[in-house]
């Protein structure tokens, strides 16, 4: 199946089943009765629903559907559990203390979910672009031969022109960005900006430099840009890895706060 | 000025098959019933039977009970009994544990969760360090060579249909030629020296001696050829004597060479900068087309000239037919219209030849009606606009032209990911290590071409050339689903199957004990090595668990010959 037709498929019954639920919560209150139980079971169930994926995707080897349809279930189901929230505070805001930090954490969960399916779309697609793929756990052995190949290049122009323009300029201002990732958010926002600075500030020293030296300009240009590649293949892989670390913590801390809140309601009737 | 470097011209017979052949060993081969009866004066002046005798064979000695090959396993040489006797186990044939095979074990619920749990400390940990074979076999070292062999002969012979070759006899010959699975079990009933024959010889000698290459096709006649035409859909509607009748005037061909992975490996260095690779004409467009080809075995690569190239359109494989289009019309219409595309071998390919007026006697005029709408349909599109709008499917000339080119049209479930949709979260990896306890058997990296990457992850080839020369039959082919395996007890750590294998898609690993110590060989103190690789979750429920653990659709195992499968899938977006 063409993943449009799955959207447009999916989109469909994630309609069908809000109206139903609005509809159903609508008679509820029709009935003077308060759809703040109703809504709140019914996201309890769903919060119950949604951690499950986690633990699926870990007993993978367990013929249970694939790990598509069980993330496709996660991302709707997330979907109608954010209308149950919104519908839960009746569309106002939270009162009292438990409720806000519950409802604080649900937002951040929420939003790093919707945020993670985005960095999950579109930073593969970047990453796919790249001439080559590289293994985020192999990204620091790279990084540490360029820097040598860097310096040895640079050594190499001082001992061979016996001038000092690009060992000063190496020293100066490209031996931090060699020396660890550099860069992360102008990668994760696609700016060019931080790599073209480099470039022509080293094209700016050419002014300073003799004939000799200027023949390794070219290669240091190509270091810096092999690096510059480098650095967009490990922003984008480690924000694809980092973002479950905010969603699934924040995601246990909600799961601890639900049964307080439960009791609180149950003790006090604060509805 | 640059020094030259000059080096010696390699040349076919650089490297003997056997070393130990001299002059007086052929001399005592030609006196041998088969090789007495050939006409040493039909061989060309440049290739002498008694040199394709020296270069080409070699003679081994096997005692009493030795396994001399496998029902399943795959070969490229035949063998002839110079002296002693062998038995071949009809079926049913011997256990396929006395084989060195693995027995399916289907893995339970409770089983896959609990591996989800138990985690070994150390990679690669092993209850058994040496190899050890089932009740019935045993093995032993022989200079350079290990033997498995079967310790009670006489009970084997008593209780399993064994048919006995003596002297002259010869054994294999079609499986090596044919490139297709051994159809038996053959053992050595007393002590027996054999004269082992690799492909070569045995293609050089079936070209030049009638005799010979009569005796071959006719057991290949008798054995296999009815029985794959039969299975021929287009040929499905013909009675026994029609089949044999096409029979009769079928011709065999072979192009390239059985050793094509070999020649891929020589040249992988080279792959990368897309030199050109061994690509042999079978038919060219524009050709009169004399006959329809029907692949036995092997790769063909469709292509249709594009300028000053030629643009791959389709592969064809096993089974596939050539040429149909071009016949139905010239019938259909009284035409001449010659072939509208070219076929190449791709590495090696095994043809059979039907004769044109075969086909137009026999098979069109007794075709149903759907058939011929169909065909008709085809061959006018074929014919007269271009044999592209018919094999078209969707999927991208230069991701054919790159799948077609690493030879990756092997592979029946090759491993592709699309970079599009990966995220990187190595869930894949995870699920292959739980399903392996704890070690992954796969890399996801590989060759890629614009999004689409081919993890090395064992594709499960159509000709599995790792599956050749494995001394234990350790590696083998699965009963149920055709995958390749290697079952742990009975590999002895030889690296062949790693060596032969084009993609480099084995690993050899060194083995621990629950503690983590390398288990050592206790004869040289050099640690005991394993092959490993993916087994397609042999046992699992539900299939592969790398494709069930993607969680975002980005993992597939296909078969890439399966066009509208790899159009589908690539075309989702």
């Amino acid at each position: 199946m063409k993943f449009k037709t799955r959207r447009i498929r999916n989109l469909v019954i994630l309609l069908f089943v809000i109206v139903v639920m609005w509809w159903v919560i609508r008679i509820y209150s029709g009935a003077l009765k308060s759809p703040h139980y109703l809504t709140g079971w019914l996201l309890v169930a769903l919060f119950l629903f949604l951690t499950f994926y986690n633990i699926k995707k870990k007993l993978s080897v367990i013929p249970a559907g694939t790990n598509t349809s069980w993330l496709q279930l996660h991302l709707y189901a997330g979907l109608i559990m954010i209308f149950l929230f919104v519908e839960h505070l009746q569309w106002g805001l939270p009162r009292g203390g438990v409720e806000c930090i519950l409802a604080v954490q649900f937002v951040l969960v929420a939003g790093s979910g919707i945020a993670g399916i985005y960095f999950s779309r579109d930073f593969s697609r970047r990453l796919a672009e790249q001439d080559e793929q590289i293994i985020l756990e192999r990204i620091p052995q790279f990084m540490a031969k360029l820097r040598l190949d860097a310096e040895d290049l640079v050594l190499e122009a001082t001992e061979s022109t016996d001038s000092s323009t690009l060992a000063d300029y190496y020293v100066a201002c490209l031996a931090r960005f060699f020396s660890r990732p550099q860069n992360r958010y102008a990668h994760l926002i696609r700016s060019n900006r931080p790599l073209f600075k480099l470039l022509n500030d080293l094209s700016a020293q050419n002014r300073y430099m003799n004939k000799a030296e200027r023949k390794y300009t070219g290669r240091l240009e190509q270091l810096i840009r092999q690096k510059d590649m480098l650095d967009q293949q490990n922003a984008l892989q480690k924000t694809l890895k980092g973002w479950l670390f905010i969603h699934v913590p924040l995601t246990y801390s909600t799961a601890i706060l639900i049964p307080v809140h439960i009791v609180l309601v149950y003790a006090f009737g604060a509805v | 000025m640059k020094k030259r470097t000059t080096s010696h011209h390699p040349k076919r017979w650089d490297t003997p098959f056997g070393p130990d052949m001299s002059e007086k060993e052929v001399a005592r081969v030609l006196t041998t019933k088969l090789f007495g009866g050939l006409d040493t004066d039909s061989f060309p002046q440049n290739l002498p039977l008694e040199k394709i005798i020296l270069n080409d064979t070699r003679l081994i000695k096997y005692q009493k009970g030795d396994i001399i090959v496998r029902v399943g396993d795959y070969g490229s040489s035949a063998f002839l009994v110079v002296s002693g006797e062998v038995g071949v186990v009809l079926p049913p044939g011997l256990h396929r544990k006395m084989l060195g095979h693995s027995e399916p074990k289907k893995r339970s619920i409770f089983s896959c969760l609990a591996s989800c749990f138990k985690r070994t400390r150390f990679p690669e940990v092993r209850k058994h360090g040496k190899p050890y074979f089932e009740t019935g076999t045993g093995s032993r070292v022989d200079g350079e060579a290990t033997r498995v062999y079967i310790q009670d002969v006489e009970s084997v012979v008593s209780k399993y249909t064994v048919v006995k070759l003596s002297d002259g006899k010869m054994f294999g010959e079609i499986a090596a030629l044919a490139r297709t699975p051994r159809t038996a079990t053959v053992f050595a009933t007393q002590d027996v020296e054999l004269l082992e024959i690799r492909w070569q010889a045995l293609r050089d000698i079936r070209r030049y001696d009638e005799k010979f290459r009569n005796y071959v096709d006719t057991l290949y006649r008798k054995r296999n050829l009815i029985t794959h035409l039969k299975n021929i859909s287009l040929f499905a509607h013909l009675d026994d004597a029609d089949l044999e009748q096409m029979a009769k005037h079928t011709l065999f061909e072979s192009y390239g060479s059985f050793d094509w992975a070999a020649a891929y490996n020589r040249q992988k260095a080279k792959l990368d900068k897309y030199a050109s690779i061994e690509e042999i004409v079978i038919v060219s467009q524009g050709d009169y087309m004399d006959g329809l080809l029907l692949f036995s075995s092997g790769f063909g690569k469709v292509a249709i000239q594009t300028n000053h190239g030629y643009k791959s359109l389709s592969t064809l494989g096993h089974k596939d037919i050539f040429g149909l289009e071009e016949i139905f019309y010239n019938w259909k219409y009284g035409e001449t219209v010659s072939c509208q595309a070219g076929l190449w071998a791709l590495g090696y390919a095994d043809i059979l030849r039907v004769p044109t007026f075969i086909i137009e006697e026999l098979v069109l005029p007794k075709l149903p009606e759907e058939f011929i709408s169909q065909i008709e349909r085809k061959a006018n599109s074929w014919v007269k606009e271009s044999p592209a709008v018919i094999v078209d499917t969707d999927v991208d000339a230069g991701l054919m032209e790159f799948l077609v080119y690493h030879r990756y049209i092997n592979g029946t479930q090759t491993m592709m990911i699309d970079l599009d949709r990966c995220t990187h979260c190595d869930e894949c990896v995870h699920a292959c290590a739980n399903g392996h306890n704890g070690n992954p058997r796969f890399i996801r990296h590989g060759r890629k071409y614009n999004n689409k990457l081919v993890a090395n992850a064992c594709m499960h080839c159509v000709d599995p050339v790792c599956l050749i020369n494995c001394p234990t039959g350790a590696i083998h082919r699965t009963e149920k689903g055709g995958a390749i395996v290697i079952n742990d007890n009975t590999c002895i750590g030889c690296q062949t199957c790693a060596g032969s294998c084009p993609y480099d898609n084995i690993r050899m690993v060194e083995i621990r004990t629950d503690n983590g110590t390398v288990v050592l060989d206790e004869s040289n103190n050099k640690p005991i090595l394993k092959a490993t690789k993916c087994n397609l979750c042999f046992g699992l429920p539900g299939g592969p668990a790398c494709q069930r653990a993607c969680p975002h659709d980005a993992l597939i195992r296909i078969e890439i010959n399966n066009q509208s499968a790899l159009s589908e899938w690539i075309n989702r977006s």
